[in-house]
């Protein structure tokens, strides 16, 4: 199978706290694969690493063997931890721009699941409930062909219904052959929908498995044994 | 991906402006009509009169605060995770950043001669007008011998001027990114430092060279010319080092 993410020695230092230190990770094509871990574990760290959003401090990150650049952007569908896009913008105004910079993107799904939503797409972003940006920002992720999909807390902060959508959303929407990283605390929510876990604590991968030979091997669901690796 | 990156940065910029603008244009009508007919006294002209006056002002300060705040919000706010998700690299941004500012401050030129346009019209005559460009014209010519490249030359080191004063303007807000805090003042305070070295240097330069500061406008010597290249590019290699190797986007 082939790596869609690789890396290796991976720090990240701010100042003197190591919010990443020495990370080596082998994700696997056509995988949904859980960045598990506490506040201030890394996982936004470690996102941003490979969205080169951030530069690492040692080590290297790659994208389909590629160091992060334009080309690995053109690769990789990243879903930020907040409202990202312009809110004076409508959505039907999103669609082209992303059209316009992503040849990956696929107008005709984005609609689809927006139209089933009932989104009025001459809204402006800002009128919108937060739960109603947080879908479109999601819609729009998902609507690209990426080999990379990197969603930064795609959960949090909305309520269950919103949850339910936002996983169908990524099960159905993304390629066989892509890679799926969700970056989370809400275990329990997204657990149904993983293939791996990755657990993170204190910058330092402290697990990586597969949930079911997780689950075998510990006897526990992954949130189960999430609570005790983690309890403070 | 250059060009669409400007398509979008200027119609972020045009939602702001575009109604300023407009307003500059009937209020600067009104006006010029009130004088026309001679209704240039009492309370209602001298509102109309204020109105205008800010409106000018108004205008070319709204234009360099959106050119700003649009780099900012762009590039080091929430819009920022977008922009630089973008398969483009972070010297494109910067440049059409630059060329965004350059557009809108061609945009605010033109607007101001519009305006100048519409009094002359108004109050005088289209020929009064055509003699007082004709005026300004023959003013050039009594400085330079050839008036035509007089005149370019000056509007070329101006446009150069402008945009290494934008360039300075992106790299302190880059450099304001650099602290968690006090991220203005600190922006402010690199734009004041480097602005006081720059003529320091200048004046140096200018000693060596025996040009006497206003002479900078007229001098043949292309180095001097140059010079605001020379800063523009500093200024940009500074910001892109900054976005591309230090970004930290909170």
């Amino acid at each position: 199978m082939m790596e869609t993410m690789v890396c290796n020695g991976l720090c990240k230092y701010y100042g003197s706290v190591k919010a990443l230190d020495h990370v080596d990770l082998h994700l696997e094509e056509g995988r949904i694969i859980g960045l598990l871990g506490p506040n201030g574990s890394g996982k936004t760290t470690l996102i941003k690493l490979a969205s080169r959003l951030l530069v690492p401090t040692e080590g290297e990150v790659r994208i389909c063997g590629e160091l992060p650049s334009p080309v690995t952007k053109a690769m990789v569908s990243y879903l930020p931890d907040r409202n990202y896009l312009p809110d004076w913008m409508i959505a039907r105004e999103l669609l082209d721009m992303y059209e316009d910079f992503f040849t990956d993107f696929d107008r005709s799904r984005a609609l689809d699941m927006l139209n089933a939503l009932s989104i009025d797409l001459d809204m402006p972003l800002k009128k919108m409930s937060k739960g109603t940006k947080e879908k479109v920002q999601l819609i729009l992720t998902m609507s690209r062909h990426a080999k990379l999909y990197l969603l930064d807390e795609p959960i949090a902060g909305v309520d269950p219904a919103a949850r339910d959508f936002i996983l169908r959303t990524i099960i159905s929407n993304y390629d066989e052959s892509a890679t799926v990283l969700i970056s989370t605390h809400l275990i329990a929510d997204v657990e149904s929908v993983l293939d791996e876990a990755i657990f993170l604590k204190e910058g330092k991968v402290v697990l990586h498995q597969n949930v079911d030979e997780l689950r075998d091997s510990t006897g526990k669901s992954v949130d189960e044994y999430f609570r005790e690796v983690f309890k403070c | 991906m250059l060009g669409k990156l400007i398509k979008y940065d200027f119609k972020a910029m045009c939602r702001y402006l575009y109604p300023i603008y407009i307003a500059l244009v009937v209020l600067t009508l009104v006006f010029s009509l009130m004088v026309k007919f001679n209704f240039d006294e009492g309370f209602l002209f001298s509102i109309f009169a204020f109105l205008f006056i800010a409106a000018l002002n108004g205008s070319i300060i709204a234009c360099v605060f959106f050119t700003v705040t649009r780099f900012s919000r762009g590039l080091l706010k929430n819009e920022g995770y977008l922009s630089f998700a973008l398969p483009v690299s972070t010297a494109t941004h910067i440049l059409a950043k630059v060329i965004n500012a350059i557009i809108w401050a061609f945009v605010e030129g033109l607007m101001l001669c519009l305006c100048l346009l519409i009094m002359g019209i108004v109050m005088g005559s289209i020929r009064e007008v055509a003699s007082f460009f004709k005026e300004v014209l023959q003013a050039f010519g009594m400085i330079e011998k050839d008036v035509l490249f007089g005149v370019l030359k000056v509007i070329v080191i101006v446009m150069l001027e402008m945009i290494a004063s934008v360039c300075l303007i992106y790299a302190a807000t880059a450099v304001g990114h650099l602290f968690g805090r006090n991220q203005k003042m600190i922006a402010v305070a690199f734009l004041i430092i480097v602005c006081i070295a720059r003529s320091f240097l200048m004046m140096q330069i200018f000693k060596m060279t025996g040009h006497t500061a206003f002479a900078y406008l007229f001098v043949d010597d292309l180095i001097l010319m140059a010079l605001p290249v020379i800063f523009a590019i500093l200024y940009s290699v500074l910001t892109w080092f900054i976005l591309d190797r230090r970004l930290n986007l909170e």
